[in-house]
């Protein structure tokens, strides 16, 4: 195809130029093993003239007259300009450029060509995702990777991130995926209990190279027991040899919230409460009127207004109500919230020379959000050093060392009364945040809020402090040494060291700090992760055979301890180390660690460049698993056949490539606890001033590994000289042997024991496409790329235990649904006769007080599917970058508007819409049931209790990034003795369509007082130099 | 060596091969290094294996303080077994400060104990211990007294365990309700140690008096192992015999077996009946750390293990930090007294606002007074838990106090019908109480008192009993165990004895996971 389009323009052109023309053969070849290069591009500069070389790496030419220089140049290859002379036949030879610049993939302990893989890996380049303000990489796999679902748990910079490749596939075995830094598996803890903790947030994004996401079986079965939730592969920059390139890189930017949430003011929170108030009390206490409501909640109040019960019990109708017309409002959502700040510097430097290269990057990244004390400062350091030693010897060693502190707000998440989030927008209106000497509202001992929600979050977020600090080191050393010219050894030993310190003052002036006098506590916790892996790569030709692959054996070591001690009765708030507290309240000690052995090989077969073979099998140990069944076996086969090199694929010219894949494999899941085989008596206790000891689990040394099995179709197409290209992957994974807590009674004195039962599968198809819609007729012209992704995953529970359709105890785990079904009582609405909520028993009648036994399945917590779309379009120096992303099927509920809609039942804030819409009299058709004091009419339930009432789809699109940059032309450039400069600017999150309540659609878990993800704004530059 | 002259192809062919041998070797080794059992050993620290960790006297002491420690648990002692009876029953008003203890005051289906999970781990952590004692291989080896005294405690903590959950979630002994009754709860005395075993573990309901005789046999060798009498001067945290026999008279009670309970309480009031507090010395026996009345309490005295702001019974009671001083505010105060029982102790004041215009003579009215205004509308408090142990919200809690024995005794001899009926000797006993209870007994009391007799003599002593427990975790099950309604005060409903509501529901997940257990009716 590419050949006629060539031929094609090759005709037009000439026809123009008839006269004084001449004809020139040649044959392109590459210079170190002399093999034909086939699908070389051969221009004459300065023309749209030129021809393609075929499969023998021959071509032909005519040359119109005047024609001076060829441009020779070809994917993964250094381009040359050959001048043209009188030759009329050229041998030319091309250099293989960089091999990143290849279609290569990292395919485990290998860097394989993409034409010769036939498993499902995705791949995201770094240049994708640069300098975008995010803190760690997995967020900005989200919307980039078919299949790989990301889910922000929140917007604490540094935070956790849910990533799942593939869906669900354990119940208790993890479902993270193992993430590989430059051959070094990461530990994937989240160690440090006071704020969340990302794995890979040591590193700089701009560091890294590429990406490669390992996603079925039999890609991962290499790593064989660790692989069972697939493989991110990380590869950071490396050094080339040459000139010593810096590159500069800034950016700044702001955070402000996506979302505001529309509560009540003062007044219309005292009609709601009243209400609810004199619904609960006028039938049962003889006499009561809304005038006893409303004193009673003008006393409710008083703490706030100053104005005593005993004056407003004794008010008039006319007395409270002028009154309440009068008091103040004051937006609290405002007054928590604050702009966020992102600052990001880093500086590469790269170069060496032909024994030795270097890369270093430095950095300093800086995010704040909206709200305080939740900073995240990071400054990181990334070298790379490779040195030849000898011909045969080359020495590498990588060093990630990164220090980052993160400041600790009152509460990450959940319903804690100090936290700015959760408190922001549940706080009564009438209270204000300062009083009239400019001192804070609301402190111990002399003022109280009023309410609830009874303390004054910017003071508490003001005088609080806290501060966590992890300092990591990512570092690894690997000798290769070149054998023969097949035969390659390494050597590798790796140590990934993590040191997460903190320390948390909750100051005595503050409410949780008064009452104990100030209390202070730190904590320690460091986890040394050692890892050598001894491995021998072939690679050999015969004709038309290719044989390479590898034989290796590995071990690894992850100990983590922790050390922490709290103190109490601090002297004054300016005292906040523990060494000043009076009584030390608690200290603890924590000791856990595994071992990991393992011995793989893998070899691949390639045939003609038409059929491909793999094999993969690998035997591992660990500590983890009984004494009956320490080791496993997982084998994995991948098949490979190139169609468009097929005879018969000449002749569909709109085929530019066509290629089907096939793999099965198996890998293992062991992320349970370190010591589950064992029956153990814990420590911890105390009584009588003496320590006690208890009973703490039944050990099952019969378990053994989750086994993951995954069944991987996939074609990679490209029509139209591959203006559209991609790939669709359909799979089953299966997860056989299930570990799952085997519930006993608890008669039994624990409340399950670790088993392997059951299986769960996902089965799903992910679709890919790139396209170029338009195409610029000069290299700078206008280019309009769309790349599109999305994948459907279902996840069912295959089978239980003993014929059992539900997990004892769980009722979200049952067979033919979900893993994560969701399983709650049904709301049938409000009574329009007695405005009571209401709800669909066993019997389909409805029913004021649901049981247990009336909850059914009303859905499930998985996203059905998912995706993201890119947009890329780009005109002389200027390109724009969109990225959507989207999610669709996933049944969530949303702690934050639960507690926001129960609608003055609780001396608490609520949002207007239930407040507006809530039933007033007979008759009335809603389904925001009548204000209640405390929510629960007698012989009901509260209405915010559980049921399908709660849950909504969690659906978004959202314009997760945008970026518009514009790079100098190089004829500035050069003038200003630069290689490069770009100015770009960034937004994240501009955008979401969705019809949640919430304040986000994006989060894991239950949302109630999270730390918000937040609208982001940066502008940047970058020099080359 | 090689000796031979190569030249140099040779050479490198021989260096080929013998790297390629050093490369396979190095393989080999660290495969088979790998593959052994042996280097992927790793032993717990934070944890010892439960196979041989009861094989030494320093970790069977601290296993049976670990059953101790188990009753501190909010679910249990530490809370809901103390705050539970008064929001279930007519003594508590919900304030709705914090949202807790709501639905247990309106008698919210599901809104009751939940001990059932640790009750039953206390149990089974008292058979590992019991079983393993006999094989306990130690020097200087176990002696007959040292095997009695933990055996002894072990079987009194069993008991008391059992207790509470026959009487949680069954009715009790001769007031089951027709049709609604299905039983007393599984009994199990052997806990499994393998994981086969412990799946085949499934027990239906033993019956109710099955249950009782169970706590009859381990309260009657508690009381025949355990030596210590709890002098004037002993501490009262741990077991001894007199508070097996004082817990023995208790569940007598229960088990309407007045004879027993007369036999026990008698026995306990001649070791500790002394101990009663003394009008004037009552306030302040509510102020020290360790009640001078108590026969067992559960003692918090480390900050560590303080329950904290949210559940502890400081803040689940009162709003106060410091007795007497409404300007600051500490806890919840969620739960505080209902208008009768303020009656019942002769507590005058605006149910609003908690202002209290007149007290009588009965100086137990005395850890009741006004809370502060910090959390909404202010109330009257209970005060008898104040952060004692030295720390807000740090307080032993009583589980079973003098007063008890001589009110169970006077019940005992005073219930019509009874086997050891006598209305002199329970006179008597009432009026040791009262007297030591009213600053004024003898001018406000005495002659009223004097001429109870019947029905009278033992609704006084009934009312003397809530007055006496309220906010100590007596009141529902004190009504529960007559089998007669829970009289509520607007705006609660009141509670018929026939409603299933009475009993606790068994967790849900224990009905799935055991096929022979029947849930409580209406659940």
């Amino acid at each position: 195809m590419k050949k006629l389009l060539y031929v094609c323009i090759v005709l037009l052109c000439s026809s123009s130029h008839l006269f004084a023309q001449r004809t020139v053969t040649g044959k392109v070849t590459d210079d170190k093993d002399g093999t034909p290069l086939p699908d070389v591009s051969i221009l004459i500069k300065g023309s749209s003239i030129g021809a393609i070389s075929g499969k023998n790496g021959e071509f032909k030419i005519t040359l119109p007259d005047g024609a001076k220089t060829l441009v020779v140049s070809t994917l993964g290859y250094v381009s040359i300009d050959v001048p043209v002379g009188n030759k009329s036949v050229f041998n030319l030879t091309l250099a293989s450029s960089n091999k990143n610049l290849q279609e290569v993939v990292v395919t485990g302990y290998q860097v394989r060509k993409k034409r010769d893989e036939g498993g499902a890996i995705s791949s995201v380049k770094g240049k994708e995702i640069a300098n975008l303000p995010n803190t760690s990489v997995d967020r900005a796999l989200q919307g980039r990777a078919a299949g790989v679902l990301v889910q922000a748990n929140n917007g604490i910079p540094g935070g956790a991130i849910n990533v799942r490749i593939r869906g669900t596939g354990s119940y208790l075995a993890g479902n993270q995926p193992l993430y590989i830094v430059d051959g070094v598996q990461l530990n994937i803890r989240s160690d440090g209990d006071f704020t969340q903790n990302n794995p890979l947030a040591f590193l700089n994004p701009n560091d890294i190279e590429s990406i490669d996401v390992l996603k079925d079986a039999a890609s991962g079965a290499i790593y064989g027991s660790q692989a069972a939730n697939g493989v991110v592969i990380i590869t950071t920059k490396k050094g080339k040899a040459g000139k010593t390139k810096f590159t500069f890189n800034s950016f700044i930017g702001t955070a402000d919230p996506i979302k505001k949430f529309n509560v009540l003011n003062t007044q219309q929170y005292i009609d709601a409460r009243t209400q609810a108030t004199f619904n609960a009390n006028s039938n049962t206490v003889a006499g009561y009127t809304v005038l006893n409501a409303k004193r009673s909640i003008l006393g409710e109040l008083s703490n706030a207004t100053g104005v005593g019960a005993a004056t407003t019990n004794a008010f008039t109708l006319a007395q409270a109500d002028s009154m309440i017309a009068v008091l103040p409002s004051f937006d609290w959502q405002d007054l928590a919230v604050k702009k966020g700040r992102i600052r990001n510097y880093d500086l590469s430097m790269s170069g060496g020379n032909d024994k030795t290269t270097f890369y270093l990057g430095v950095s300093n990244t800086f995010q704040s959000t909206i709200i305080n004390k939740v900073d995240f400062n990071r400054f990181a350091l990334n070298s790379d050093i490779t040195h030849k030693a000898t011909d045969k010897l080359t020495l590498t060693t990588k060093i990630s060392l990164s220090t980052f502190e993160q400041k600790l707000p009152f509460g990450v998440s959940g319903s804690s009364l100090g936290s700015p989030i959760f408190a922001g927008s549940l706080i009564l209106p009438i209270n204000r945040l300062r009083n009239a000497d400019n001192t804070y509202f609301g402190l111990p001992p002399a003022q109280a809020f009023a309410g609830v929600l009874n303390q004054n979050i910017v003071a508490v977020n003001d005088f609080n402090s806290g501060l966590q600090r992890t300092n990591q080191l990512v570092g690894a050393f690997a000798a290769d040494y070149k054998i023969n010219s097949w035969l390659n050894f390494r050597s590798f030993f790796s140590l990934d060291y993590r040191l997460v310190q903190g320390n948390l003052y909750r100051d005595p002036r503050t409410n949780d700090g008064f009452g104990v006098r100030g209390r202070g506590t730190v904590e320690s916790d460091w986890n040394t992760n050692f890892l050598t892996t001894q491995t021998i790569n072939f690679n050999k030709v015969f004709n038309k055979s290719k044989i390479d692959g590898l034989l290796g054996v590995e071990y690894r070591r992850d100990i983590n301890e922790a050390i922490s001690a709290a103190g109490i009765a601090f002297p004054s708030y300016q005292f906040t180390t523990i060494n000043a507290a009076a009584t030390a309240e608690s200290v603890g000690q924590a000791w856990t660690g595994f071992k990991r052995s393992g011995v793989f090989g893998r070899v691949n077969y390639g045939y003609d460049d038409r059929f491909g073979v793999s094999a993969i099998l690998r035997r591992d140990g660990s500590s983890r698993f009984g004494t009956n069944n320490t080791f496993g076996w997982f084998p994995s086969v991948i098949g490979l056949w190139n169609i468009d090199n097929e005879k018969f694929m000449d002749k569909v010219k709109f085929i530019s490539s066509l290629r089907l894949r096939g793999s099965w494999g198996q890998t293992g899941g062991d992320q349970i606890g370190n010591f589950d085989s064992r029956s153990l008596f814990g420590a911890g206790l105390q009584y009588n001033q003496s320590a006690g000891i208890n009973y703490t689990q039944l050990g099952n040394p019969d378990i053994r590994w989750e086994r993951n099995q995954t069944i991987n179709l996939g074609l990679d197409y490209g029509f139209l000289n591959n203006r559209l290209s991609g790939s669709v992957e359909v799979y089953q994974r299966l997860t056989n042997d299930l570990l799952l807590p085997r519930p006993v009674t608890w008669q039994t004195g624990v409340s399950n024991f670790t088993q392997n039962i059951g299986s769960l599968e996902n089965r799903g198809i992910e679709f890919g496409l790139n396209a170029e819609i338009i195409r610029p007729k000069m290299v700078d012209g206008f280019r309009w790329n769309v790349s599109f992704n999305f994948a459907f995953n279902y996840n069912t529970v295959r089978k239980l235990y003993d014929g059992l359709q539900v997990l004892p105890g769980d009722p979200s785990f049952r067979v033919g649904r979900s893993i994560n079904s969701v399983f709650t009582q049904v709301y049938a609405g409000v009574n329009p006769a007695t405005g009571r909520p209401a709800f669909i028993d066993t019997f389909n009648n409805t029913t004021y007080s649901p049981q247990l036994r009336d909850r059914r399945y009303i859905g499930d917590g998985e996203a059905d599917h998912f995706g993201g779309l890119t947009n890329t379009m780009s005109w002389k120096g200027f390109s724009l970058d969109v990225l959507f992303t989207y999610q669709y099927g996933l049944l969530a509920t949303d702690g934050q508007v639960n507690f926001l809609s129960e609608n003055g039942n609780r001396t608490f804030n609520g949002l207007v819409t239930p407040y507006q819409n809530a039933w007033k009299s007979p008759g009335d058709m809603t389904s925001y049931p009548r204000f209640f004091n405390v929510g629960t009419e007698p012989g009901g339930v509260n209405h915010v209790s559980g049921s399908s009432r709660l849950w909504k789809k969690a659906d978004f699109i959202r314009v997760r990034d945008v970026r518009v940059s514009y790079d100098l032309p190089q004829t500035v450039t050069r003038r200003l003795k630069l290689s490069n400069a770009r100015f770009y600017v960034q937004g994240q999150n501009l955008f979401t369509i969705s019809d949640w309540a919430g304040y986000d659609p994006e989060f894991v878990g239950v949302s109630t007082g999270i730390i918000p993800q937040t609208k982001n704004f940066n502008a940047g530059i970058q020099i080359g130099f | 060596m090689l000796v031979f002259k190569l030249d140099s192809n040779e050479k490198n062919i021989i260096k080929m091969k013998k790297l390629l041998i050093i490369s396979t070797l190095v393989l080999v080794f660290f495969a088979s290094f790998t593959s052994c059992k042996k280097n992927l050993l790793v032993e717990p620290r934070q944890s010892v294996d439960a196979n041989i960790v009861l094989t030494t006297r320093e970790n069977v002491n601290a296993a049976i303080l670990g059953v101790y420690a188990r009753l501190k648990n909010n679910r249990l002692y530490g809370r809901d077994l103390i705050t539970h009876p008064e929001a279930l029953s007519d003594n508590g008003f919900a304030t709705n400060k914090s949202g807790r203890l709501v639905n247990e005051v309106n008698n919210v289906q599901g809104a009751h104990f939940l001990n059932w999970q640790l009750d039953y781990f206390a149990i089974a952590e008292a058979n590992l211990i019991l079983a393993a004692i006999p094989s306990l291989n130690v020097a200087p080896a176990v002696t007959v007294a040292e095997r009695n005294n933990w055996e002894g405690q072990l079987k009194f903590l069993r008991a008391l365990c059992y207790f509470d959950l026959v009487r949680t979630y069954a009715y009790d002994p001769g007031v089951g309700v027709q049709g609604l009754d299905r039983g007393g709860v599984p009994i199990v005395l052997t806990t499994p140690t393998t994981t086969s075993d412990a799946a085949s573990t499934i027990l239906p309901r033993a019956k109710v008096d099955s249950v009782y005789a169970q706590i009859y046999r381990d309260l009657t060798a508690a009381t025949t192992q355990l030596t210590t009498n709890l002098g004037s001067s002993a501490y009262p945290q741990l077991a001894t015999l007199t508070a097996a026999q004082s817990l023995f008279s208790r569940v007598a009670l229960y088990n309407k077996d007045y004879a027993t309970c007369k036999t026990y309480a008698d026995l306990a009031i001649a070791a500790v009946g002394s101990r009663l507090m003394s009008s004037a010395a009552y306030l302040n026996g509510w102020r020290t750390a360790i009640n001078p009345e108590s026969i067992f309490e559960l003692r918090f005295i480390n900050p560590a293990e303080n329950i904290g702001v949210n559940e502890s019974l400081q803040t689940s009671f009162t709003t106060l930090i410091v007795p007497g001083n409404v300007g600051l505010t500490g806890g919840f105060g969620d739960l505080v007294p209902q208008t009768t029982l303020l009656t019942d102790m002769g507590i005058t004041a605006t149910f609003a606002g908690g202002i209290i215009s007149s007290r009588s003579d009965d100086v137990r009215n005395l850890v009741y007074e006004q809370g502060t205004a910090g959390r909404g509308t202010a109330r009257v408090e209970c005060t008898k838990y104040m952060g004692k142990s030295g720390v807000q919200n740090l307080d032993n809690i009583p589980l079973i106090r003098v007063a008890e024995l001589f009110l169970n005794r006077a019940e005992a001899l005073s219930t019509p019908g009874s086997a050891v009926f006598n209305e002199t000797a329970a006179l008597a006993d009432l009026i040791m109480l009262k007297q030591n209870r009213h600053s004024n007994y003898i001018i406000t009391q005495q002659s009223a008192d004097n001429a109870l007799t019947g029905i009278a003599l033992f609704n006084e002593i009934l009312k003397q009993r809530r007055v006496e427990f309220a906010f100590e975790g007596h009141r529902f099950f004190d009504l529960k165990r007559r089998g007669v309604d829970i009289v509520k005060t607007a705006p609660y409903a009141t509670l018929l004895y026939t409603d299933f509501k009475v009993l606790a529901n068994i967790p849900t997940r224990e009905i799935d996971t055991n096929p022979k257990l029947e849930q409580n009716f209406g659940y």
